[in-house]
């Protein structure tokens, strides 16, 4: 679901008045984060898959929990923690088993790993309009006290209780 | 022609590949309770094979060679495959220098003789050079084909590094394995 | 001029005033050698040069009169095939710009088995999976209209490239599935990490037409199989780590799985193993297979065989057990037999020498040292 303005004409304005989003009206399936898509394709794709669909043991698909982690609190720590951080250990998503060691990106700074977790969040993961961005301060946030792979996960099974997943 | 036969002449302390000597001590039917025949991993029925249990609950004792991450013995080198950065100018979990650590690895479980405890290991590979061609060591528990590529030592994982040649592993302790 | 002044004198000294009648040596005539047409037992044997990874090679042996044939080199981490017709060489592989580092391009090269020149490459995305060699890392289909190339980036996927234009057709992913395994008509497959076999079956032009998973054939957890598959006449057998053999037919509409056999019986299970980087060969005609087995535990699939078994297809009882380690030979990691009627086993071992077995009798006949640094994937036309 773009968050885009169909009508163009005010493009040029709006890049720049608002912090709305560049609209590539032309493109009707553009994602809503360019930049995210870019750091996405760049970083992410390689395993979990150009569309986020996964790939078996190796990696889960993005389409889906991210955008649920990204309506409460903890859940939009847990996506900072884990492209901050990485994880390793045994997850289950959807009925599938992953079990793999992903690296940590830390090496890219705040705005480039909220910008790819909002393609996910939202162009991959198609979250609601009362889903807040993520900012670049939630990720610099969690950069203070890094956590290991393990406890990550370990985060992650709370959060997934709280969501009833 | 070279010859890698000075690799395994080099010191008392590596280990061909393929562990040939290994399979020679089995087939005259000793049974060590050093680390070179039974497995530095404790019975983990989630994991094994079918198998014959090697003396049911007997871990390995700890040795020099198990403490000695130049060693191919090395407690936490149970699924490496390739060269040790040890004798490369890194260390058990380091790179040599001038090379770039690989952020895609596979995993291995690893029984620490010492403190008696499993570890999650993580083989790195170091990238960016040619092979090291020193200390060839590989190891394999639990390590699993192709398909299954987390546990998969075959594959060069430097593949997804700006400069994919390979050059040596590392061993890095990701944590306690869970039982 | 001087060297046969020598040799001259040389004659004469020995024969006296007759030898002042004998013509010098004439001057050599410099030329490229080719090989002869081929024959059942020549041996395409991929040294992975593992010490030197960038600097593969192709070696090419006589297994009847031990004579090095020739060479074809294969670069960083190669896949390595025949064309069905085996006139063909194609070596998938790697090259780095500045030798050691740099841009990084994929490529599949061909190569005329009769002058050794490497004629023709495609230029591949620089996706092609790095790993050891198999049959299944490159791979022509039987008709010869397609080549295949396994590609892990870690996500896993395949190239589908075009022979004879030397271009690529396309991409198909195969969702974490692994190898290309050529599988029929217009078929590749890849295993998967459930145990089950993917297929993709193409239209005429190279591109996905349909795909389907079979059920899970083996269980990845408790009894892995090779990926080294040994081909069988309408398909392939693929052991496991405990010695259980899979024969898959491939000659109908969809894999075939046979009941699994065992190499081993109860006793040996989980004592004796295959193991090793070429798993097994296959005599089709006479329906025997040999088997590089060692004893181990768990971890040890990659050790080489002290012992060489020798098994009927047919009857699934061990017909052999030769020695390895006791003719001093070190433990055997590949191996591979020609197709004939008169055929040879040859065994590459741990510290990279061949052997030549006859393979009816069992009976050693020669030892090629050092053939190669590390001598793991053998192919015979």
């Amino acid at each position: 679901m773009s968050r885009c303005n169909p009508r163009t004409l005010m493009v040029a304005a709006a890049l720049v008045f608002s912090r709305a989003p560049l609209c590539l009206a032309a493109e009707p399936d553009a994602p809503a984060y360019p930049a995210g898509a870019a750091a996405f394709q760049a970083n992410c794709a390689v395993c979990h898959g150009p569309k986020g669909a996964g790939q078996p043991s190796l990696a889960p698909p993005l389409t889906s929990y991210p955008a649920r982690y990204a309506s409460i609190a903890e859940g939009r720590r847990q996506l900072a923690l884990t492209v901050l951080n990485g994880m390793f250990g045994g997850i289950d998503v959807e009925h599938s088993h992953f079990d793999f060691k992903m690296p940590d990106f830390s090496a890219l700074d705040d705005a480039t790993l909220a910008a790819a977790l909002n393609f996910t969040v939202f162009d991959l993961g198609h979250a609601g309009g009362d889903t807040k961005p993520i900012a670049a301060e939630e990720i610099a946030a969690e950069r203070s006290h890094p956590m290991d792979g393990s406890a990550v996960r370990a985060h992650r099974a709370s959060v997934l209780a709280s969501l009833g997943l | 022609m070279r010859s890698i036969d000075h690799l395994f002449e080099k010191s008392a302390r590596s280990l061909a590949r393929h562990t040939s000597r290994r399979s020679l001590l089995a087939a005259l039917g000793k049974v060590l309770t050093g680390a070179a025949l039974i497995p530095l991993l404790p019975i983990d029925r989630s994991f094994r094979a079918q198998a014959a249990e090697p003396a049911a609950g007997k871990k390995a004792e700890a040795n020099p060679a198990t403490d000695d991450p130049n060693s191919c013995d090395y407690w936490k080198y149970c699924a490496i495959d390739g060269f040790l950065c040890s004798c490369c100018g890194g260390t058990s979990n380091s790179c040599p220098p001038g090379t770039a650590p690989s952020p895609i690895t596979w995993i291995g479980t690893c029984h620490n003789p010492t403190d008696k405890r499993d570890y999650i290991v993580s083989y790195n590979d170091c990238c960016g050079k040619v092979s090291c061609s020193n200390c060839v060591c590989n190891r394999n528990e639990r390590e699993k084909p192709m398909y299954r590529p987390s546990r998969n030592n075959d594959l060069n994982w430097c593949m997804a590094n700006a400069d994919s040649n390979y050059h040596c592993s590392v061993s890095v302790i990701l944590g306690v394995a869970e039982k | 001029m001087k060297t046969s002044l020598i040799g001259v004198t040389l004659l004469s000294l020995a024969m006296g005033a007759r030898s002042l009648a004998a013509p010098p040596l004439p001057a050599e005539h410099l030329t490229a050698e080719k090989l002869p047409p081929n024959n059942a037992h020549r041996i395409y044997v991929l040294d992975e040069a593992f010490i030197n990874e960038i600097d593969a090679r192709v070696h090419l042996f006589d297994g009847d009169t031990y004579r090095r044939l020739g060479q074809i080199d294969a670069g960083f981490s190669p896949g390595f095939n025949l064309s069905p017709d085996g006139k063909t060489s194609v070596i998938g592989t790697t090259y780095f710009s500045r030798g050691s580092r740099g841009t990084r391009t994929d490529v599949v090269e061909f190569t005329d088995n009769t002058t050794l020149s490497t004629s023709h490459e495609i230029v591949l995305p620089p996706k092609r999976a790095m790993t050891l060699p198999t049959y299944f890392n490159v791979a022509y289909s039987a008709d010869s209209r397609f080549v295949y190339v396994s590609y892990v980036t870690p996500a896993a996927s395949f190239g589908v490239l075009d022979p004879a234009k030397y271009s690529v057709i396309g991409e198909i992913d195969t969702a974490g599935c692994v190898l290309v395994i050529p599988s029929g008509p217009n078929r590749v497959s890849s295993l998967c990490e459930s145990g089950r076999l993917l297929t993709v079956t193409l239209g005429a032009e190279g591109h996905e037409a349909s795909r389907a998973m079979s059920d899970a054939f083996f269980d990845p957890d408790k009894d892995p199989i090779f990926v080294q598959g040994v081909p069988i006449t309408d398909g392939y057998a693929f052991l496991s780590f405990l010695g259980e053999v899979h024969e898959v037919d491939f000659s109908g509409a969809g894999p075939v799985f046979h009941q699994p056999w065992s190499l081993v019986s109860a006793a040996e299970k989980g004592q004796w193993r295959p193991g090793g980087q070429q798993v097994g060969a296959i005599h089709r005609h006479l329906g025997k297979l040999f088997v590089p087995m060692h004893r181990g535990g768990e971890g040890s699939h990659k050790d080489g065989g002290t012992e060489i078994w020798v098994f009927d297809m047919k009857t699934h009882q061990r017909v052999a057990r030769w020695p390895v380690t006791t003719q001093k030979l070190a433990p055997v990691v590949a191996v591979q037999v020609s197709q004939d009627d008169a055929p040879i086993l040859f065994a590459a071992t741990d510290r990279s020498d061949v052997a030549v077995f006859d393979a009816l009798t069992g009976h050693l006949r020669h030892v090629e040292k050092q053939l190669g640094q590390t001598p793991w994937l053998m192919l015979n036309p």
